[in-house]
């Protein structure tokens, strides 16, 4: 069977020395998947990398990507600054994290990458405060409906998304990487407490360890998996980064047990390697779920059922490699659909989830 | 000429200006409407590589059937809704504009009508309903100017320069019979009623627009267009200053395009006179543009 478009833009950001034996048409497939996936700066990046010079037309599409990741950056960069500069006398401590953070950190993970929006986390009992500053501010809520409203602020790990009224930038409010409702808890208080400086910014960032597993939580935790591919690939990226060193390791072990988070980096370092071989370029000791004796390990501590693993591995497959069969097909559709409901089996109890699925279902209905 | 009308496959990809759009559709009347209205475009083989990628589809399998109606499927997420299938050429045409506005950094794209003249050109930018389109279109079918597109100007950051860019133009309502007695009937789309704009046709760019689309003109004039019935018309000069807020609130990518973007509309400003044209008819508004730039030294 033909590779998938998906698996190809994957291969060429392994090993970017592939494009080579690309045809037009390939060319054409790539570009289109890899610009609706967010990834065609990062294919840029990795070309770059590579000193490889792609053909001319492609060329222009990846200046098209660098120009827009160079502005999305800087755009992003600019209002993280104005954010300290509201939040400052406060004197709570404001987290940034994910794409914001990697393009300010400069580290490889944020080469390329597209942030739609600002993510922050404060810690939730100051929660109040910064939301009554950002207000003040001219920051709006997306949501105003009151059952989203409660929603929220009850049930998930952030605030509604915000915009600001004037620049239209987006941002997002956290005060934990997973929701309230989920039974995964991950130590708020830790991520706060371990937090590190963002470079000279001023602001700060988690902890690489604690980066990694909000990469993880984020991806196969957090919906059903839209988008996929550049977390995927954000993971991988922060994995390749950090891992060199074995406190990296021995770092992330005591994290992820802390948080009781073995479940997620157990499908992040799986499908890490699985896609993007990410692993094998790590000196051996940094190598824990390659070694012979994994069972040990804290990633290992927890694996799912094996049925559980054979489905998640076609889903996760079809969803990231077939991305250009289109959001549309109904190969995609079926294996989103139940990633979908995984993600909100995992979100909430099932009494709550119930609830929550007749009501939005009913407001649906009245709304249609 | 336009062999490919009766054998078109698709997916096509159709050369347009700087841009090459590959573009696929299972609906046949959508097919031919296309080889129709692009048929002087140059169609292109699979061995050449396209910018941008557009389906144009069922939205469902029930819409195939029940209540048939189309979506464009882009490299980016379209925040619009379906359309009844016999629209689809309309989604069409959106879907390219949003593809385009929202992919391309390679050019400032003004929200602006344009034509030329000899090697300059007038960008004429304007809201929807403002008549720039037909104007552009009307003046693009009389002798010595040039149809250099009628939703987006492009200006290439390596030149300083004007990239035509002569999509068919998009006419709404009363701008159509209006545009029939200027231009030969064959170049006309069919009609697409009750859309969410009104009635809308297209019409095509002649010929010679599409052979010089690599051709870059000189930006010299920025006309605002102003169509007021029974008014007088006239040239009315606009401050610099003031025409460059205007082109930066109707650009689709200036925002994005940073300091490059800056520099490149800056000059382009400095070295145009910008205008309200407020006109009645093609004639007033063709003579009054003649006679400006015959007082710019481009008679």
């Amino acid at each position: 069977m033909a590779e998938h478009t998906g698996a190809k833009l994957i291969n060429a950001l392994r090993a970017p020395g592939r494009v080579a034996s690309w045809n037009a048409r390939t060319w054409t497939d790539v570009i289109s998947l890899a610009r609706r996936e967010l990834m065609l700066g990062h294919l840029a990046a990795a070309l770059e990398a590579g000193h490889i010079t792609p053909p001319k037309r492609v060329q222009e599409n990846l200046a098209d990507a660098l120009r827009d990741t160079f502005h999305n950056a800087r755009r992003n960069r600019q209002e993280a600054e104005r954010l300290l500069a509201l939040l400052a006398p406060l004197g709570c401590p404001v987290i940034v994290l994910k794409g914001t953070a990697y393009t300010m950190a400069g580290i490889a993970a944020g080469q390329g990458r597209l942030s739609g929006d600002i993510d922050l986390l404060v810690p939730r009992d100051r929660l109040d405060v910064v939301e009554a500053r950002l207000l003040a501010d001219g920051w709006l809520m997306q949501k105003t409906d009151p059952y989203d409203m409660a929603y929220y602020r009850h049930w998930m790990h952030e605030l509604p998304p915000m915009q600001h009224a004037e620049r239209g930038t987006n941002l997002d409010l956290h005060h934990t990487i997973m929701p309230l409702t989920a039974r995964l808890r991950p130590d708020a208080a830790a991520l706060v407490a371990s937090a590190v400086p963002l470079g000279d910014t001023g602001l700060i960032q988690l902890c690489p360890a604690d980066q990694v597993l909000h990469s993880a939580v984020h991806l196969f935790y957090d919906g059903d998996l839209t988008g996929g591919l550049r977390n995927l690939h954000d993971l991988h990226r922060l994995i390749s980064d950090f891992g060199t060193t074995s406190e990296f390791w021995q770092n992330l072990a005591e994290r992820t047990t802390l948080h009781g988070l073995c479940r997620p980096m157990f499908y992040a370092l799986r499908y890490v390697q699985e896609f993007f071989g990410t692993l094998d370029g790590l000196d051996p000791p940094a190598q824990p779920y390659k070694n012979g004796g994994a069972r040990e390990n804290v990633f290992y501590a927890n694996p799912p059922i094996w049925p559980v693993l054979a489905l998640m591995d076609i889903l996760v497959t079809t969803r990231l490699k077939s991305v250009d069969a289109g959001p549309h097909s109904y190969r995609v559709r079926t294996s989103t659909l139940l990633l979908y409901i995984r993600a909100h089996w995992l979100k909430m109890p099932p009494r709550m989830l119930a609830k929550h699925l007749w009501t939005k279902w009913r407001r649906g209905k009245s709304e249609g | 000429m336009a062999t490919h009308t009766a054998s078109a496959s698709f997916p096509c990809i159709i050369e347009i200006g700087p841009y090459r759009y590959r573009i696929d559709t299972p609906v046949a009347a959508l097919r031919r409407d296309i080889a129709r209205l692009y048929a002087e475009f140059p169609w292109l083989d699979s061995s050449h590589i396209a910018d941008f990628s557009i389906q144009i589809k069922a939205p469902s399998i029930i819409r195939k059937f029940f209540r048939r109606n189309v979506h464009g499927i882009t490299d980016l997420e379209m925040p619009f809704f379906p359309v009844p299938v016999h629209h689809a050429l309309t989604c069409l045409e959106m879907s390219i504009n949003w593809q385009t506005a929202m992919g391309s950094l390679r050019h400032l794209i003004l929200h602006a009508s344009g034509v030329a003249r000899g090697d300059v050109s007038i960008i004429m930018p304007g809201e929807s309903g403002s008549g720039k389109s037909t104007l552009a279109a009307a003046l693009g079918y009389r002798n010595g100017w040039r149809f250099m597109g009628d939703e987006f100007a492009l200006l290439d950051p390596n030149t300083g320069m004007h990239q035509p860019y002569p999509r068919p133009a998009s006419l709404k309502n009363e701008s159509i019979p209006v545009m029939q007695t200027e231009a030969p009937a064959e170049q006309f789309s069919q009609m697409f009623h009750n859309t969410h704009k009104g009635t809308i046709c297209f019409i095509k760019p002649q010929k010679t627009a599409i052979e010089a689309m690599h051709v870059q003109a000189k930006p010299v004039m920025i006309v605002f267009p102003h169509f007021a019935a029974n008014a007088e018309p006239k040239l009315h000069p606009l401050m610099q200053a003031e025409a460059f807020v205007k082109l930066v609130s109707g650009s689709a990518n200036y925002d994005r395009m940073g300091e490059a973007g800056f520099r490149l509309l800056s000059t382009v400003v400095k070295q145009c006179s910008a205008y309200v044209l407020t006109y009645s008819s093609f004639d007033q508004a063709e003579s009054l543009l003649l006679g400006a730039l015959k007082e710019l030294g481009h008679g």
